[in-house]
Parts: structure tokens; sequence; C-alpha cells
């Protein structure tokens, strides 16, 4: 005999927060990699660089912890190199760039990255014309 | 790489330290960079304290960077390069098990020796054909001591040494292997005792009742010089003749013959499968003490040889309790191995229930 679950009291505010941030966190997660790709696709980049260059867009914010070990695994998977280069101003940079295998995946991420926020943004659309879940005031 | 400010330099040093385990050259790979970063970040106008507080606690950026190495290492390497690292990781402990086993026994031996030379002139070779004698009994406790130590140490260093993934994955097979080991040896025991054993001890009495007095009469057999078949033949001879004998000058010698027959037959079943119980403990305690920092290996072979002294008294003492009467012989042959694998499903369950918790062993 189930016994009937009691109903789940509304969640808190604060609750509700906490949430989001996990699930932000993981959207993060997801498509970190293809944006590290696509920093160094342009030019060949170092540590502290990339990290200023991904912190500058809120949802991109990357600690050096979860950095490096990142860094370390693509350049395992040949996907990037690095090298070290004097600098006049200061001591010597670990540079990284893209491979040409790098350079292909991330293409390849991107047209995939593309094709699935098309098919999201046009549920999110289809829900906004509805009129039935207007936007946060 | 040095800078002007101390709490840099020492949080480099930390890093350092928690990167030992890497190559030389890529340890100074990973602190130029880190230096470099610090460096700029503080030229970019934040507080030390605030950089190296966001960094993260240096031993854990470094465990990070160790790990991710070792993954991309395990993941190159060939299934043949694995099991090498397993057995290398497991026939150090057992030969080293063997041998310090042996090694403890002879030591006891050695100055009776000396004194056997000295006083009794008794020729060098008939002592070392002796002490050959007395090798298949001390191997019959020495293997299922060296199975502990292949689990205590051999598990740990394994956890050491492979990435955790690759660790996690290898532990069944590992601890199966060791319990079939376990099992194995067990078997080969009791074959073992039954024929090689127990001829070599009856040589073993022979030789040193003749050292030790010719004249008088070689003592009677015991258990331990007869195979399982034949000491349970001779136990019940002596039990018949004692039902048709008129008198019984000697009741408590009865008694006593009596249990110690009982204890020892029984213990001939029993004692094969300490190389199971002790590989069980082994197992369990090798898995409960792995970590990314597990014990060092100096406390572990102290808690090994700890582990190996008190089953050492648990079979003294059970002999005792058995002889005297106050436990059932045969129960009394059993205890210690009872013991064991009670102990050993403590700890297993201790460290089972320990195990979500642990961060080390809960990441995939």
């Amino acid at each position: 005999m189930l016994r009937r679950k009691p109903q789940a009291a509304a969640p808190t505010e604060a609750a509700a927060a906490d949430d989001l941030k996990k699930w932000a966190s993981q959207i993060r997660k997801g498509s970190l990699e293809m944006c590290l790709l696509g920093v160094l696709a342009d030019e060949a980049r170092y540590g502290f660089e990339i990290v200023q260059n991904l912190g500058t867009s809120d949802g991109l914010a990357i600690s050096e912890g979860t950095l490096y070990p990142l860094l370390n695994r693509l350049q395992n998977e040949g996907l990037i190199e690095a090298n070290w280069q004097e600098s006049p101003s200061g001591p010597p940079r670990k540079y990284y760039s893209l491979t040409p295998s790098g350079r292909d995946a991330f293409v390849r991420m991107r047209e995939e990255w593309r094709r699935h926020a098309g098919a999201v943004e046009a549920i999110l659309a289809r829900s906004e014309r509805s009129g039935n879940v207007a936007p946060r005031a | 790489m040095v800078s002007q400010r101390p709490d840099v330099d020492r949080y480099l040093q930390e890093l350092a330290k928690g990167l030992s385990p890497l190559p030389p050259a890529e340890r100074e790979d990973i602190l130029r960079e880190w230096s470099g970063h610090i460096e700029d970040l503080v030229t970019s106008g934040e507080s030390p304290e605030t950089v190296l507080a966001r960094l993260g606690k240096p031993a854990e950026v470094a465990a990070a960077m160790v790990e991710e190495r070792l993954i991309t290492v395990d993941r190159r390497r060939s299934p043949r390069e694995i099991t090498q690292i397993v057995l290398r990781a497991a026939v150090g402990p057992f030969i080293g098990g063997v041998l310090g086993f042996l090694a403890l026994m002879a030591s006891n031996q050695v100055f009776l020796y000396a004194h056997w030379v000295r006083e009794r002139h008794v020729p060098p070779s008939t002592l070392a054909w002796l002490g050959l004698t007395m090798l298949p009994a001390l191997l019959e406790i020495a293997l299922p001591t060296a199975l502990l130590f292949v689990g205590l140490l051999g598990i740990p260093s394994l956890a050491r040494t492979l990435s955790v993934p690759l660790f996690r994955r290898l532990l069944p097979p590992v601890a199966k292997a060791i319990l079939a080991a376990g099992l194995g040896l067990s078997g080969l025991c009791f074959v073992f005792q039954d024929h090689v054993v127990a001829a070599a001890n009856r040589e073993t009495v022979r030789l040193q009742s003749q050292i030790l007095d010719p004249t008088v009469e070689r003592p009677p057999f015991s258990p331990q010089e007869m195979s399982l078949a034949e000491a349970r033949q001779a136990f019940e001879d002596w039990r018949q003749r004692q039902l048709h004998a008129t008198d019984r000058p000697n009741p408590f010698g009865w008694a006593d013959h009596d249990r110690t027959w009982r204890y020892d037959i029984s213990l001939k079943v029993a004692l094969p499968l300490m190389c199971l119980a002790l590989a069980a403990l082994g197992t369990a305690l090798g898995f409960v003490l792995a970590g990314r920092q597990p014990m060092r290996a100096p406390l572990r072979t102290g808690l090994g040889i700890v582990a190996t002294f008190g089953t050492y008294v648990t079979l003294v003492l059970s002999r005792t309790l058995a002889i005297n009467g106050v436990m059932r012989p045969e129960l009394a042959a059993w205890s210690p191995v009872i013991v064991l694998l009670a102990v050993t499903g403590l700890i297993a369950g201790v460290g089972l229930l320990r195990q979500p918790r642990e961060g080390s062993h809960a990441e995939a």
C-alpha cells in the first residue's frame, strides 16, 4: 500500500536561487572546452590572459583551479600546444595555441553548438510569444 | 622564481611539495607557470592575500594537477603494463612477509644453536639440517602472514601510483585475486601439512631428542608429526585402550592428553584456513587505508606486525584455553580463524560506510 507523499512546500526564494546557480554552472561546464578553444582560435594566449578573456563575460568566469587542469588535458589530447616565450615586461610566459586538430575540433563544436542553440531558441521564443510565460519584470 | 613576497614563496613551496609525485621537469614547468600567473595577478592590482585565497589551498591544487597527469598516463598504459604494476605491488610484500617472518623465527633459534655448538659440540651440519626440517612448519604460518602484507602494503601503494578511476576499476579484481590466493594457499597448506610438514616435524623431533639426550627414548608421536587421518586413527586407538584399561593412575593427565589431541587434530583443518583469513584481513585493511595520502609504508608495516602478533597471541591463547578445559578444544582450534574473520568483517563494514564521505574515492 503506497503511502501518499505529503505535498512539498513551495521552494523558498533562497533555495530557488541556489538551484539556479547549480543549473547555470552545469551549462557553463558544458560549453567551457569550446569557449577555451575559441579564445585561442585567433591568437596564442597565456594562462593569465585566458582567465581575463573568459572573465569579461559574466557567465564564463573561470578559476585557475579549473583552467590549468583543463589546459593540461587538452594538451594531452593534442588539441592545443604550449610554448614558453620570453616577455620584455616580466617573467617568461607559457603561450597556448590551437593545433590543426584542435582547430578542426573547435569548428565542429561550434557547428554542433549553433544547431543545439537554434533548437533551444525556437522553444524559448515560442514560449514568449504564447504569452503564458512572461519575462521577469 | 623567487619573488619579494614571502607568502607567495611559501605558497609555491607547498605547491612544489604537493607536486612531488611528478617528474622534476614537469614540476618545474608548472611552478614556473604558476609563479608567473601569481605575479601577473598581483601586478594587476590585487593583493597577494586575495590572490592566494582565490587560487585555493596549494595541497588541493597540486592534488588536482597530479591526478590529471595520472589519468593521462594511465589512459596510455597497456594492459600488460598495468598487470606488471599490480604484480610488482604484490610480489614485494609477499616475499618480504615470508622472509621477514622466517628471519624472525630463525633469530629465535640462532642463540640456541650457538649454545649447542659450543656446549654439546653438535656439528653445524646437523644444526643446518635441523633448521631445514623446521622450515615447512614455519612456512605454514609465514604464508598467511605474507598474504596479510600483500593486502596491507600492496593495495595502498597501488592507490598512490595509479589515478583514481583506474584504481577503482582495478580494486575489485585485485581484491578477488588476493582472496583467491588465500583460498588456494589454504588448500595447498592443508595438503602440504599432511605430507611434508608431518614428515619434517618427525625429523625435527628425532634430531632434537638426539641432541638433547641420546640415551632417553624418543618421545611418542604428537599430532603435528602425523597426517590428519593418522592422527585421528591414533587418537581413536588411544581412546579404545583407555576404555579397556582397568585403572587410570593419572586422571588429570588423561584429560590433558584428551583435550590436547582434540585441539591439535581440529587445528589441522583450521590452521590452513588462516591463509584465507589473513588474506581477507589484509585486503580489508589495505582498502580502508588506501587514499591519495595513504598511511605511510613504515606505519603500515608496523600495523602488519601488530596484526601478526595479535594472530599469534590468539593462537596461543586458544591452545591454552583448550588444554585447560575452559573452552571446547574443537571450538578453540577454530576461534582464531573466527576472530580474524569477524575483525575483517568489522573493518570492511567501517570502510564501506566511510566511502561516500571520502572525496578521494567518491569521485568517478
